[in-house]
Formats: structure tokens, sequence, C-alpha cells
């Protein structure tokens, strides 16, 4: 069926290092199931599988570091003989996508709770209150306590449940690694970048071999593994996870690289716009008051929604720059860069971004960003970017003139939002206000181009209740 | 509530977000965020924290734009 290889979890990764396996020989996987935690010189990431199918061997010791592309796991699909459970099965987090899993009773008679049908009740002022507080629905949930009394603890669930409809968001089953395979000049099947990259490093040429992905497109697990190249002669890396400083250290060289190589190769141009934020703000307050802090959205859920809208507008400025060539992502996987405490910068992206509300929006931001800090990012939410955005925050500068993370050709940056002087209709006030910029890969865009783009970010802004409906697809 | 527990609570709800910050180390009079640097996000969570451990929602547009620790300690005292 398929092999699972390390996976490129950032455009310059070229070596991961295994931590720990999370299935064994003859479980079952489905696409989007955690097979193993992959270190990078940045953070552990949670690997997913893009397949479904039953593991057949484990090749990799954990501790050991490879290549991107090694074939780490063979993954068939038969249950390999031998194996003593052949319906052990890993089971997924639940997606949360409802409350319709009912919580665990945790009185006794737990087999007849579930049978009847009578709705379940809150008896007590305090639960009540702190469903209002945690915005759980009472009237779904299933009662554990006696006689289908709605507990503490059902309500505390729930909101964990609400919670995970954000992760069910980044949990999507992730689209396979070779995504981007457009067709080659010669008209012959293309190759992921993943692809491209391996080959020219292992020296070989892409049109001898065929490809697994989309229209015959050559994958890097398509490509011979290190059984055929130089083998690396160190032993395994030491884990980082008890090495704090040696951690620092090593997210300072990998961002050193990619912001030194940004710099070199690609050439920017800088654009800046300041956009009158009155009817953004006046929107927040009156959605915003009287809920509770768990149920507030923050003005970089505005900012986010808005740009990957307008970049939905305007393709040309969401992609990459590979092979001499622009080339248009299938969608807005909008990075989100977060500053990580005590120094370095993590971007874990949004897929599909655009198509999200801005309600969404924010349950998807506070969870990627918790997560961010806390070191517990999946593979495919730190790959597959297509975009970054670049917000400074509350006690930011006023504008942010950033450097593009490539393959990526543009990076939208926002400064701090303040009340600034504002001219309108000849005369002077003051309004609630932000600079939005965008620096450019002049390869791919020029400055009009540009200028559209952070035009209609601005437009996007003085609608803002255009911004919570959630949406199937790309505005055409 | 008194200060002490409000100072406790606020202790147990930042070492949710950022268990390396110490209260003991701020100055309880000056704006808070910039001085242990959390940003709006962070800021959010902390107040999520605190309802949820004391049941006060506490309004931030009804804090001073930047709120000191002792701000904050007086708004859980009132509820």
């Amino acid at each position: 069926m398929g092999d699972f290889t390390m996976p490129s979890l950032g455009a310059d990764m070229d070596r991961g290092t295994l931590v720990e396996w999370r299935v064994g020989v003859g479980d079952q996987v489905r696409r989007g199931d955690i097979i193993a935690v992959v270190d990078t010189d940045k953070s552990a990431v949670d690997v997913e599988v893009f397949e479904d199918g039953v593991v057949q061997e484990l090749l990799i010791e954990p501790g050991t570091e490879v290549p991107v592309g090694t074939t780490m796991a063979r993954i068939g699909s038969q249950v390999p003989a031998g194996t003593a459970d052949p319906n052990a099965v890993v089971t997924p987090e639940p997606a949360g996508r409802g409350r319709s899993s009912p919580a665990r009773p945790e009185g006794a008679g737990g087999g007849d709770d579930r049978r009847t049908a009578e709705p379940s009740t809150v008896h007590s002022p305090l639960v009540r209150h702190l469903a209002e507080r945690l915005g759980v629905d009472t009237t779904r949930l299933r009662g554990s306590g006696p006689g289908h009394r709605i507990t503490r603890g059902d309500v505390e669930r729930a909101s964990t449940r609400r919670q995970g409809v954000a992760r069910a968001w980044t949990r999507r089953p992730p689209a396979s690694p070779a995504a981007v395979s457009p067709p080659r000049r010669d008209g012959g099947p293309g190759a992921s970048p993943l692809a491209r990259r391996r080959a020219q490093e292992l020296g070989v040429d892409l049109a001898g071999i065929s490809g697994s992905g989309p229209g015959g497109a050559v994958r890097a697990g398509d490509l011979p593994t290190t059984a055929d190249a130089p083998s690396p002669a160190r032993p395994p890396a030491p884990l980082a996870s008890g090495d704090a400083d040696g951690r620092a250290d090593s997210v300072r060289r990998a961002i050193a690289r990619q912001m030194a190589a940004s710099n070199r190769d690609v050439p920017h141009y800088h654009l800046s716009r300041t956009v009158d934020l009155r009817e953004s703000v006046t929107w927040l307050e009156r959605r915003n008051g009287g809920r509770s802090p768990a149920q507030r959205l923050l003005a970089a859920a505005l900012l986010v929604s808005a740009t990957a809208r307008a970049a939905a507008r305007h393709p040309e400025l969401n992609g990459w720059w590979i092979d001499d060539r622009f080339q248009a992502a299938d969608g807005v996987h909008l990075a989100i860069a977060v500053a990580l405490r005590g120094g370095g910068l993590q971007a874990p992206v949004i897929h599909h971004a655009d198509e999200l509300g801005v309600e969404d929006t924010m349950a998807v931001l506070r969870d990627l960003v918790a997560r961010s800090r806390r070191g517990s990012l999946r593979s495919s939410e730190v790959s597959g970017a297509s975009l970054t955005l670049t917000d400074l925050g509350d006690r930011g500068a006023d504008s942010v003139h950033g450097i593009i993370h490539p393959p990526q050709v543009a990076l939208v940056g926002f400064g701090r939002i303040a009340e600034r002087p504002w001219a309108s209709d000849g005369l002077l006030g003051v309004r609630p206000t932000v600079v939005a910029t965008l620096a450019a890969d002049h390869r791919a865009t020029d400055g009009h181009t540009g200028s559209v783009l952070l035009a209609a970010i601005d437009e996007l802004l003085q609608r803002p209740s255009e911004l919570t409906d959630p949406r199937g697809g790309p505005s055409s | 509530m008194n200060p002490t527990e409000a100072r406790n609570a606020i202790q147990a709800a930042l070492a949710e977000i950022a268990p390396e910050i110490d209260l003991a180390g701020c100055d309880p009079a000056r704006p808070f965020a910039a001085q242990v640097d959390l940003d709006s996000m962070d800021v959010l969570e902390v107040l999520a924290a605190l309802d949820a451990r004391t049941g006060v929602a506490i309004d931030d547009t009804a804090l001073p734009s930047a709120w000191s620790l002792d701000d904050l300690v007086a708004a859980l005292c009132r509820r």
C-alpha cells in the first residue's frame, strides 16, 4: 500500500529524529491518525499518516535521526501474519463535531442510563452558571448524574469537546504531502517539491522514477531511500526534551537559516496600508458585550479571517515559488506566526483558513497558540503553508516589514491597533487603526498586485459582520 | 474574596498559561501585562482560567487599559 517516510515538517527541514512510535505492528491506522512523534530543530511534532492501512513493519528505532524521505514504516492492507491481536485498532480522538457522544456515566447503573430518552436536566444553579460561563448548551447534554442530572463533570467535558470542534478543523485528514505536483515543462508528470529536492540531493533523475502521486507525479516516497545514499555516521541524536538551552539554540539556528536564505534569495518588495478599524472594533465590542472571557473574540481573529478571504480572491499571492515559477496553492493555508515565551517563533498552519467564519477562527487560533507554546502540534499543522500572517499584537510596533518564509511568496503583517488621527470628509478625528503590511516576492508579483491584496483586506475589515459566516469553498 | 485569595487565584491561573511567571517579582502598581510579556491572547486565557477557578468573569474593557495587578485584584474582590 504505502510506506510511511520521514516527513518534511517545514520548508528547510532535511532531517528529523524519531522520538517514539504511537502505533505497533498490526495496528490499524486511518488517515489523520498519529503514527509517531518526531523531533525537528524547532519542536516535537505529532506526525499523522496519510492513508488507511495496517502497520506491517516499523523500520526505525526511537532516538534515530534520519533524512527526510527515509522509509520509517511499512503500511499495508492486510494484518501481518503472526500478529497477536488482529483487531487492534488505533482509535483516533473523536472529531468532537457535535455533542453526540454521551458522557460516561459516573454513577451506578451505567447501561440503563443510555437506553432512556428522558431529557437531562440541570438542577444545580452552580452547574447552570458553569455552563453559561463555559458556553455549553445544556439542552444537548446527556447527564451522568442520578436521574440524568447534568453534573459539573458533564459540563466540563462538553466544554472540552467544544474545544475539540476547533481541533477537528485542524485535524481534518491532511491532504497528501504531494499536494503540489505541477506538470513539468516537458509535459511529463510532475513531482512534489520535496521529491525534487530529495532527487537533487541524491543525484537521481526524476524522469527515471515512476510516481505514485496524482497523475503519476513523483512523491518523495518513490525515490530511493537512504539505503542507497551514504548513511549518517553519527549515533542516534540525543533527545532535546530535557535540554531547554539546546532546544532554544536549535530553534534560533533554524530560524536564522531560513531568514538568511530568504533575505539572500528572495527579492522582497514592501507595501503598507493604514486601515480604519472603527467598524471592526465597534462590531467586536458589541459582539463581546456581556460574554465571559472564554467566549470573547479578539481583533486578531478578524484580521486572520480578512487576510484569508482576501488571499482566496488573489491567488497570485497564495502559493509557492519553486523551480523558477509560481505555483498556486489549492487553498488558503495560512500560517500564523506565534512568538514563543522565552524567544523563538513557530508558525502553525490553519488549512483552508478562508472557509472558517470568524468565530471558528478564534477557536482554532486559541487552540493552535496554546499547543504551539506547549510544543504539541501535529505534522499537518507545521507544513503546507501557502501564506504567512504575522500580527505583532497590542504592544507591538506600529508596523512590521517582515521577511517571507520561503518558498511562500508573501507575508502579511499587522502592527499595533491604536487610536490614531484620521481624516474623513475634510475633518480630522480619531479612530482605531492598524497598519497592514505586505512583504512579497518580486519574482512572483508586482506592486500593483500586492496593493490590491491590501485593499481587499481593508474592504473586508470595513464589513466585519460578513466575516462571521463559514463558507464551503473559495469565493469566486 | 479577599486580596490574598485573589492573588493566589491569579498566580494559579497564570501558571496555566505561563508557568515561569512569579508574581512576587512584579510591581503590583504598574501595568502588568507588559511586565510579564503577556499579549492579548494570553490575557484572554488568564481571564478565562480565572473565571473557571473563581466564577468571576472579568470584562477587561472595564479594566483600565494598562491595568496593574492591583487593578485585577480589586476587580476580583469587588464581586
